[in-house]
């Protein structure tokens, strides 16, 4: 065993240690959460049934509507005498079951929404805060498919940035030490969220509208002292995140800047490479950026999405090869501690060991990184890693139930997910040893990718150009350029009659 | 020309007149006694070379489709993507189709049943899939042994011509596939007409279409068989929303199938048909939707709605505004379009009832109805009540409500939870009926069959009561031991 790995699971036995000694059920909320977690875990086709009631509920108005929808769910035998019973009961009062369907689900959310407005959520924030546990705040709302709602977006990004840095003067670090590196004040923004009209063929026209939406926020987080991380989504949208990221802080007024953060998800086949062009602007730019470290939370998206276009998959198919590779890349970071400041958010007491234990072997102090977690989920290490003395900032989303549905089924997903770390440690009881080894070992070979792959797809149809790729735009680009360059010099020259 | 700026020449096409399609049924003729006698593996293997060709230049022929029909990027590559798929697929369906097969296993007689080309086939394309609805239907038709007379549409002849420069490449016998470019008024109808011609795949309008096909039912002298039309015409497409519908995807997918391509596919969305109880909901946030689509030069990757195709197409579809605006209520109407080229700004009404025009006809451009309906009964009723059945589709997260829909949709193609356009080969099989068409399916496994005459040969296997132990299940193909 190498020094590194003793390191890690040392680190990785006093988390769990500390974890242990507040015996705290995996999720805050008991009861009906627990009930319905439990039983999605043994029945996929439940958990299906059940995530796709939780998406449409919020869209229903009436209580019969509800309760008809339960219904249409549910009500297959197949799913056991539990649920059949519920489905009964609910339709004898429909009333009544659709309120407390409503409100029973609505709880769900409100585990892991931090508010419903900016008001709401300071509440939150400061009960933190007097736990050493720091923020992040981010918005929830719905599908932005318009520019009107683009711009609404904006103004309320702007407006919770006011009242956040109203709200925490005189907050001081948790550490007292490089505070300069964090900001008090932190907001998770979504491109996707400010412009209604991205297209992957397209960045440079995404990019001139994002960007003087961008400025004006950015411009008041510096007069405020604030951090202003540009949060990443689906891969369509990855390279623009990217792209937009190092045009808007290499312009002059930004330049000098170091509270700005992107995020790398190490589920993704780009991401090394992506890391390591960052840095390298970061070099030339001279200025201090942030970057936060996650796994990545679209992998089911993800994988259909692409099976179904017949594309070569953009994120690893196992879950370990993720693992392994956000530890490769945590080490990049800290290799490039002297122009990157690193956030790690992850769940994995593993990944989070890991990250300890490479930082001390190569001496960066515990108070030049942080640890980011979700609202919601896995309280117990969070309070453990404070303990420890390391910092903790919380992803805590604010928005109202309907839009944040989207948002709690991914939790919901990642909860319940076969793979999960908070699965197995907390609802299947897995041994620490277990649970603590090199994620690299975990890999099988013949598992590279699932039975039905996009190969099978791209044999019955040639797939679509890729937009989102860099190489496939510039294919089309290049075509187009040509041509157009032949059309308009000779309709240019038929004009001027030189025409044969 | 390119439709985005009308002085600029994408390329020169000549005009060709009765002489020229003349000489053309001719030469497919005269070639038909080869082909037809080539086994399908060759066949098949030409559209797959010819597919290859396709693969291999797909970018520079999308970016022809960009200049010569003001196609938006990734319908440009969607387009190529098709025409490739089309050969592929009917490559590997006249594999499937062309051994003669025993119809059943009797004891002392067998019987096989086969398939032979019809003829000469004369094919009319559109130009809104330049590529993909002529290779379609050319290369299903040469696949089958047919020759062909391959007419692309006036507004795309440069695409055509690159489709015929394909298969020359591929290696096509002469006379098998003949180019053929010049006014449906003229040779159009010269050829639909003619004698010598077997079999017409027609893709376009109803108009044009009905025509078609009652010309194709008079017998000439001289004709030697009952002329076979494929039909496919329009649509009058229609989405509902249902009460409990994710609204952002509702209106993502609504907005793209109206407007994408300027609502002119044959699929496109043209009556969005919402429920009384969210109508409010929806139209507050389609409006401004709309409001926000990139409306350009569709040189500039990225843009959704680009120019319609010619002068004509833009004063019909403005016409058809104004109607709208006597009939209903003009709801949104995109106040900044490019000055030159045929622009239309994308156009919204409300208050439209079933029976009104704008309700009923074919518009071919982005405009696109709102009806508003008491329930799902009425929507059905409203969905199913025009002469066309293309494309129809529902947005709802109810199972039982889209079982219901899904069995009583009047349409060809039925899409519930996702755009109404974007069909693909193989798997979403594509065509309609009613008015829309014949009920033949492009991209469908029983496709190739409308280029074929079945035949059964039979013949008593018995010699005083002995047989042969076992007829197998396929035979070698019927053909001449040697060319003629």
């Amino acid at each position: 065993m190498t020094a590194l790995q003793r390191e890690i699971e040392r680190r990785g036995r006093r988390i769990f240690e500390l974890v242990d000694k507040h015996p705290e059920p995996l999720f805050s909320k008991a009861g009906f959460y627990q009930r319905l977690m439990a039983l999605s875990m043994r029945d996929e086709r439940f958990k299906a049934q059940l995530f796709r009631f939780v998406d449409v509920l919020p869209s229903l108005r009436r209580s019969s509507e509800i309760v008809e929808h339960l219904d249409e769910y549910f009500s297959d035998d197949g799913f056991g005498p539990l649920v059949g019973v519920g489905v009964r009961l609910a339709r004898i009062v429909p009333w009544v079951s659709g309120r407390i369907l409503r409100w029973n689900v609505s709880g769900m959310a409100r585990q892991f929404i931090a508010g419903r407005n900016p008001d709401d959520v300071m509440a939150t924030l400061r009960k933190r805060h007097a736990q050493k546990i720091g923020f992040t705040v981010d918005l929830l709302g719905e599908g932005v498919v318009s520019e009107a709602q683009a711009d609404e977006y904006a103004a309320r990004y702007l407006d919770l940035l006011e009242k956040l840095a109203r709200e925490t003067k005189g907050w001081s670090d948790p550490l007292g030490k490089n505070s300069e590196l964090f900001p008090v004040v932190n907001l998770s923004v979504k491109i996707s969220a400010l412009y209604s009209q991205i297209s992957p063929a397209d960045p440079a026209d995404a990019i001139a509208h994002l960007a003087p939406k961008l400025r004006p926020l950015l411009r008041r987080a510096r007069e405020l002292g604030a951090f202003i991380n540009f949060d990443m989504e689906s891969y369509a949208h990855k390279n623009i995140t990217l792209e937009l990221f190092k045009t808007i802080f290499t312009e002059e007024e930004f330049k000098d800047w170091p509270h700005a953060g992107i995020v790398i998800q190490a589920y993704l086949r780009d991401s090394e490479a992506d890391l390591r062009g960052l840095v390298e602007w970061g070099r030339a730019r001279g200025t201090r950026f942030a970057l936060r470290l996650v796994k990545g939370a679209y992998w089911d998206y993800e994988t259909t999405k692409s099976r179904q276009n017949g594309w070569d998959c953009p994120v690893y198919f196992q879950k370990p090869e993720s693992d392994a590779n956000f530890e490769a890349l945590t080490r990049v970071l800290f290799e490039n501690e002297s122009i990157v400041t690193a956030a790690f958010g992850s769940h994995n007491v593993r990944s989070i060991a890991h990250t300890q234990a490479l930082a001390d072997e190569l001496g960066i102090d515990r108070s030049r990184f942080e640890f980011q977690l979700l609202y919601g989920m896995a309280g117990p290490i969070k309070r453990a890693l404070v303990e420890m003395g390391y910092r903790v900032r919380e992803y805590c989303p604010v928005g109202e139930l309907l839009p944040g549905m989207a948002y709690l089924v991914r939790r919901l997903l990642e909860n319940t997910s076969n793979e999960g770390f908070l699965r197995a440690k907390f609802a299947e009881n897995l041994s620490a040893e277990e649970l603590l080894r090199e994620p690299r070992e975990l890999v099988k070979p013949d598992g590279a990718s699932p039975p039905d792959s996009a190969s099978v797809v791209r044999k019955q149809a040639q797939p679509r150009t890729k937009m989102a790729r860099t190489k496939c735009r510039a294919h089309c680009a290049k075509c187009a350029s040509a041509l157009a360059k032949s059309i308009h010099s000779s309709s240019a020259a038929k004009k001027s009659g030189r025409m044969s | 020309m390119n439709p985005s700026a009308p002085d600029e020449i994408v390329g020169y096409g000549s005009e060709a007149g009765i002489p020229e399609a003349e000489h053309v049924v001719k030469a497919a003729r005269a070639a038909f006694g080869k082909w037809s006698l080539t086994p399908f593996e060759e066949r098949a293997c030409l559209l797959e070379r010819a597919a290859d060709i396709l693969e291999r230049r797909r970018f520079e022929l999308s970016a022809v489709e960009v200049f010569e029909v003001g196609k938006p990027w990734n319908e440009a590559d969607a387009d190529i993507r098709e025409a490739i798929d089309f050969c592929r697929f009917y490559a590997q369906q006249m594999r499937r189709l062309g051994p003669p097969k025993l119809t059943q296993q009797v004891p002392g007689e067998e019987s096989y049943h086969h398939y032979w080309p019809r003829g000469v086939a004369f094919v009319i394309a559109p130009w809104n899939f330049p590529m993909a609805i002529l290779c379609g239907m050319a290369s299903a038709a040469v696949v089958t042994g047919n020759t062909v007379i391959m007419k692309p549409s006036e507004q795309s002849i440069i695409c055509g011509a690159m489709l015929m420069q394909v298969f020359e490449e591929a290696g096509v016998p002469p006379g098998v596939l003949n180019f053929l470019s010049g006014r449906g008024s003229v040779i159009g109808v010269h050829l639909v007409d003619h004698k010598d011609v077997d079999l017409i795949a027609f893709t376009g309008s109803r108009e044009v279409g009905l025509r078609i096909w009652q010309s194709a039912g008079v017998t000439r002298p001289g004709q030697r068989q009952l002329k076979h039309v494929i039909c496919e015409m329009g649509g009058k497409n229609a989405m509902i929303v249902d009460a409990d519908a994710d609204l952002g995807e509702a209106i993502g997918y609504s907005i793209y199938s109206a407007f994408g391509y300027q609502g002119q596919k044959c699929s496109a969305l043209s009556r969005l048909i919402l429920l009384e109880e969210n109508y409010d909901r929806v139209m507050e946030r389609l409006i401004p939707a709309a409001a926000s689509l990139r409306v350009g030069n569709p040189e500039e990757p990225g843009i959704m709605v680009g120019p319609v195709i010619d002068e004509a197409a833009y004063r019909r579809i403005l016409d058809y505004i104004e109607i709208g605006k006597k009939e209903a209520t003009l709801a949104y109407q995109a106040k900044e379009v490019p000055p030159h080229g045929y622009f239309i700004p994308p156009t919204i009404f409300t208050d439209v009832k079933p029976n009104m025009r704008i309700a009923r006809e074919e518009i071919f451009g982005p405009v696109l109805s709102v009806l508003k309906v008491r329930d799902l009964d009425e929507a059905l009723e409203v969905a199913n009540g025009t002469y066309y059945a293309l494309t129809r589709g529902l947005f709802s997260h109810s199972p039982d409500n889209i079982e219901r829909v899904k069995a009583q949709l009047e349409a060809g193609n039925v899409y519930i939870n996702r755009s109404c356009t974007g069909a693909i080969v193989g798997r979403h099989p594509f065509g309609g009926f009613k008015m829309s068409g014949g009920g033949t399916k492009a991209g469908g496994e029983d496709y190739l069959l409308q280029f074929l005459i079945p035949r059964v040969v039979t013949e008593n296997t018995s010699r005083l009561g002995l047989v042969p132990e076992e007829t197998p299940e396929y035979r070698d193909e019927f053909l001449w031991p040697k060319h003629q």
